[in-house]
This record gives C-alpha cells, sequence and structure tokens, in this order.
C-alpha cells in the first residue's frame, strides 16, 4: 500500500464522512457546511486521479458558485435556518433501504464486471491537460461546449426572471 | 481490489448517501444538497473511467465538466425556483407542494 493509496483512503473517509452531514444535520447551515466539505473532498479525489484541471474547475464552480447559492438561498428562508423545524420526513427506514438497495445493486454488477486496465496512469502536466481540454472542446466537442454555453444563459436569464419580485402593473384608474 | 474499483465503490456510497438525503428531506434545499451529492458521484466514476479506461484519458473528463455546468444551471434555476415558492407558499415542505397536482 502507497502513500498515495492512504491518502486516497483518507479522502474518501473525509468525503463520505461528509456526505452522511449533509444528510443528517438537523441545522441546513451546518448541512450546507458539511456540503462545502463534501465537496472539497470530492476536489481531492480529482487530484488523486490526475484531473488537476476538472478539480480546479470544480473547486471554482460547485465552492465558488454553487455553495454562495445555497447559502444565500438558506438565509432568505427564514425556516430554514431555524434549528428547531424538523428537516426530515418520516420516511427514513423506507430511504435507507433504496439507498442500501441501490448501493448493493451496483456493486454487485460492478464487482461482476472484468474492467480492462488500459488507461494510460502516466501524468500529464497542468498546462498541456489544458492545452488538450480546450482543443477537444474547440474541435470535436464544440458542439458540447456551445450547448453548455447556451444553458447557461438560458439559465441565467430564467433564474433572474423566475426568482424576480412580481412589479405591480401602473393600470390606469378610470378603468373600473 | 483494483483502483478502478476502490474509486466505483467510494462513488456508489456517495451517490446512496445523496439518494437517501433526496429521499428524507423535508424540504426542497434539502433535496438539492442530496442531489448536488449524487452529481458528484457520478463526476467521480466519469473521471475514473476517463483515468483507468480511456487510452487517451481526456473523454471522461470533457463529460464531467459538461456535467459540472450543467448542475450549475440546474442550481441556478432551482434556488430560484425555491425562492419563488417560499415568497408565494411562505414554506418550502415538499410533501404541501401540490399546487400543481389536478
Amino acid at each position: 500500500m502507497s502513500a498515495l493509496d492512504v491518502i486516497v483512503a483518507l479522502l474518501w473517509v473525509w468525503t463520505l464522512a461528509a456526505a452522511v452531514g449533509v444528510v443528517v444535520a438537523q441545522n441546513m447551515f451546518h448541512a450546507a457546511l458539511a456540503l462545502l466539505f463534501a465537496l472539497l473532498g470530492v476536489a481531492g479525489i480529482f487530484l488523486s486521479l490526475g484531473a488537476d484541471v476538472v478539480a480546479f474547475l470544480h473547486i471554482l464552480i460547485y465552492v465558488g458558485g454553487v455553495m454562495t447559492l445555497l447559502v444565500y438561498a438558506i438565509m432568505l428562508i427564514r425556516r430554514l435556518g431555524d434549528p428547531y423545524v424538523r428537516q426530515t420526513n418520516q420516511g427514513w427506514l423506507a430511504g435507507a433501504l433504496v439507498a442500501l438497495l441501490f448501493l448493493l445493486s451496483t456493486l454487485a454488477v460492478f464487482s461482476a464486471t472484468a474492467w480492462s486496465a488500459q488507461g494510460d496512469p502516466r501524468h500529464v502536466v497542468l498546462s498541456e491537460q489544458w492545452m488538450n481540454l480546450a482543443r477537444r472542446f474547440l474541435g470535436d466537442y464544440l458542439l458540447a461546449f456551445e450547448g453548455a454555453s447556451v444553458l447557461l444563459l438560458v439559465a441565467l436569464v430564467g433564474a433572474v426572471v423566475l426568482a424576480r419580485e412580481e412589479v405591480e402593473e401602473e393600470k390606469p384608474e378610470d378603468v373600473v | 481490489m483494483s483502483a478502478l474499483e476502490t474509486y466505483l465503490a467510494g462513488a456508489a456510497l456517495l451517490f446512496a448517501i445523496g439518494l437517501f438525503g433526496v429521499l428524507t428531506r423535508r424540504n426542497a434545499i434539502g433535496i438539492l444538497m442530496g442531489l448536488e451529492l449524487m452529481f458528484n458521484a457520478v463526476n467521480v466514476n466519469l473521471v475514473a473511467f476517463a483515468r483507468f479506461g480511456d487510452p487517451s484519458g481526456l473523454l471522461g473528463q470533457i463529460f464531467t465538466l459538461v456535467s459540472i455546468t450543467v448542475a450549475a444551471a440546474e442550481v441556478a434555476v432551482a434556488l430560484a425556483i425555491v425562492i419563488a415558492i417560499y415568497r408565494n407558499l411562505e414554506h418550502l415542505t415538499v410533501d404541501d407542494l401540490n399546487l400543481m397536482k389536478w
């Protein structure tokens, strides 16, 4: 067992413990904090897989963007910050059962599969990773790139429209 | 247990925890957080396959980047909907959100 294996195992323990915190925390602020730690752990897992670019963008978008939005939403909604309001429903047993069933079936499927390891374990330097990804995104995968751009634009406009305060239209008074 | 299977097992566990959160949370924000965990589990799987199964090692990362982008868009729209719901109904308990049921 090399040092990297130990680090990867520790990262998984960290991430999974934080994930459990996300789903069981009574206070939604604590859940958001646990989600932050889980996301950082996932970024570490990406780094351990040699995907530095993905790890950076993951931190940038999830920790920088998504977490900010989530914390803002929790602060705006009064009852979510209240630790005395129950935040879980009655079906935790059924939920645990479904999740366990999913976990067992997934483990059964992939332990029965013979994976062919043909990957390239050589670590690529960061600048080269950026170059490779950028070439792919502006070459073979241009459609996905442009699609994501359009989706982001639509989502931004949609979010603004949805969250906007209703503006009372000024009606002329003599209509009645 | 090979290195790939370590990552797959961890990601399956992460996905199951997220699924549990989605099924048991009462408010929409908690469900959204569980959903984020599930997204992350899938992304870890994609990068692990790119690392151990794909000779070029890039296709899975491209998938992951697109999926992170889509997840960000999803969160933006979902939180806008959450805030709109809260403004109109003064609560976020998804069991009681049956306004659009006929």
